[in-house]
């Protein structure tokens, strides 16, 4: 229908197309490079947390130091009433995602809430995302849901939830992740890079360091290397195996910690360019 | 979905969508460097969120939904450009822009005179060739509230180009009754 109308449309259409050329195959490594993706979404899981690449160091601690101090917290959940919104904060991180849920579902909200381990600079991270399907976007409810960013920012590109507000009359679904400190034998769901601020590899030769010295940092920090995935610098960085062992003088190109107490090292034979380190390293704030 | 496998679909998803998000992206910025930020960030966003990206053809409506949104939150000189992207903004002002022989420059300006919210469905469907449902995804709206703003976006292009006296006989009947339809 209207096939006329849009006729005179693709007339109109601003130039030819584009295709891939090999500058933009070096930008796709480029941004593979820059950080590891997150998680792989869990069954049951709406949507993954979207990781930010510039994550600031850890300022969220209001959130996650209660549970800390109070050893039995009667409820999982501390929630008062704050004109129309219902102010939450959570008290037992460890509770089951049932505890938190039947909380809420007293207040006659529809929220589900799933505290999840996270890497040191996303513990405190909170994101709420709609129930029914979304394209890709921002939260469609965050009118009613939204976060309590501490005043003192984070920094970068990253806000510092200390808490939760839900409008009383909010009549929607929505299942809300928040990150926390992960416990021995948990695998990471919210993970930001190896380097990146807060994390700990966060400004110490880390990038194109031999496999042997980044071992040997991470070992004094408590961390072991749970495994290689082997990449080919030569082949646009193409990951070619995951290996238990790889040799001692390849070249670390990035990582990150998979779970408590492990982390997992891209490594290649050829080291990355000394631009690419460059970029890294500034954005992660560090001095260049 | 270990790191390899993660990074074997990234490849295929970039590979298979890149021509797509960058030509909606350079067709819809003044500025090669610009378009070399967005595409950037938004191939950089579907890495973050690759578990999120849908399959299929519908990967290529997700991207376009992502590069829609970093177009509008988009302000020079905000992101941090990294040397390669840098390139792909040098190799993106080679792009020639649109030929002049296509379409009378009456209809250009008649097409410019709409609303951006006009443009942009009457765009996804003219020059991505996407029909309601899939404008309703990129949109993330409703079929329904896709189809009536592509209804009223097309009702207004067409008064537009009757008032300019573009000869719309020329692409058939329906433009010529849709005008006087919105008259």
């Amino acid at each position: 229908m209207n096939g006329n109308v849009d006729e005179v449309v693709r007339r109109l259409a601003p130039g030819p197309e584009l295709s891939l050329t090999p500058l933009a195959r070096e930008v796709m490594t480029e941004i593979m490079d820059a950080e590891p993706a997150p998680a792989a979404r869990r069954r049951g899981m709406r949507r993954p947390l979207v990781v930010l690449p510039l994550a600031a160091a850890v300022a969220a601690a209001a959130w996650a130091v209660p549970s800390l101090l109070r050893p039995a917290p009667a409820a999982a959940l501390d929630i008062r009433e704050e004109g129309g919104f219902y102010v939450i904060q959570v008290k037992d991180l460890y509770a089951d995602a049932d505890v938190y849920e039947r909380q809420l579902k007293g207040l006659g909200l529809d929220v589900s809430l799933r505290v999840v381990p996270a890497t040191p600079s996303f513990v405190g991270e909170i994101s709420p995302s709609a129930r029914e399907r979304e394209p890709a976007g921002p939260f469609v409810h965050r009118d009613q849901i939204n976060t309590i960013d501490s005043t003192k920012g984070c920094g970068m590109h990253r806000s510092c939830p200390i808490g939760l507000r839900i409008a009383k009359d909010f009549t929607g679904s929505a299942d809300v992740i928040l990150g926390r400190a992960a416990r021995r034998g948990e695998k990471y769901e919210i993970i930001g890079g190896l380097a990146a601020p807060g994390e700990p590899m966060n400004c110490v030769p880390f990038y194109n360091r031999p496999v042997s010295e980044v071992r040997v940092k991470l070992r004094k920090l408590g961390l072991s290397v749970g495994e290689y995935a082997v990449t080919d610098r030569t082949k646009g960085s193409r990951e070619v195996e995951t290996r238990a062992s790889v040799p001692d003088s390849m070249y670390v190109v990035g990582g990150y910690l998979s779970s408590y107490g492990t982390a997992d090292l891209f490594v290649d034979r050829t080291p990355m360019q000394e631009e690419l380190v460059r970029t890294l390293v500034t954005k992660h704030g560090c001095p260049g | 979905m270990g790191p390899p496998d993660r990074r074997r679909r990234f490849e295929e998803l970039y590979t298979e969508h890149y021509a797509a998000v960058a030509t909606f992206t350079r067709r819809r910025t003044g500025h090669a460097d610009d378009a070399a930020d967005v595409i950037a960030e938004t191939f950089a966003t579907a890495w973050r969120r690759l578990g999120d990206v849908p399959s299929g053809e519908r990967a290529r409506l997700w991207l376009y939904g992502v590069a829609r949104r970093t177009l509008a939150n988009h302000r020079r000189g905000e992101s941090r450009r990294t040397a390669l992207t840098q390139r792909l903004g040098e190799e993106l002002t080679a792009w020639p822009g649109p030929s002049d022989d296509d379409a009378p420059g009456s209809a250009r300006e008649a097409f410019l005179r709409l609303s951006e919210d006009d443009r942009e469905v009457l765009a996804l469907v003219g020059w991505e060739g996407l029909d309601g449902a899939e404008v309703a995804q990129v949109l993330g709206c409703s079929r329904l509230a896709a189809r009536q703003r592509l209804h009223r976006a097309r009702k207004r292009f067409a008064a537009e180009l009757a008032a300019a006296h573009v000869d719309l006989n020329r692409y058939g009947g329906r433009a010529v009754r849709l005008a006087k339809e919105s008259a």
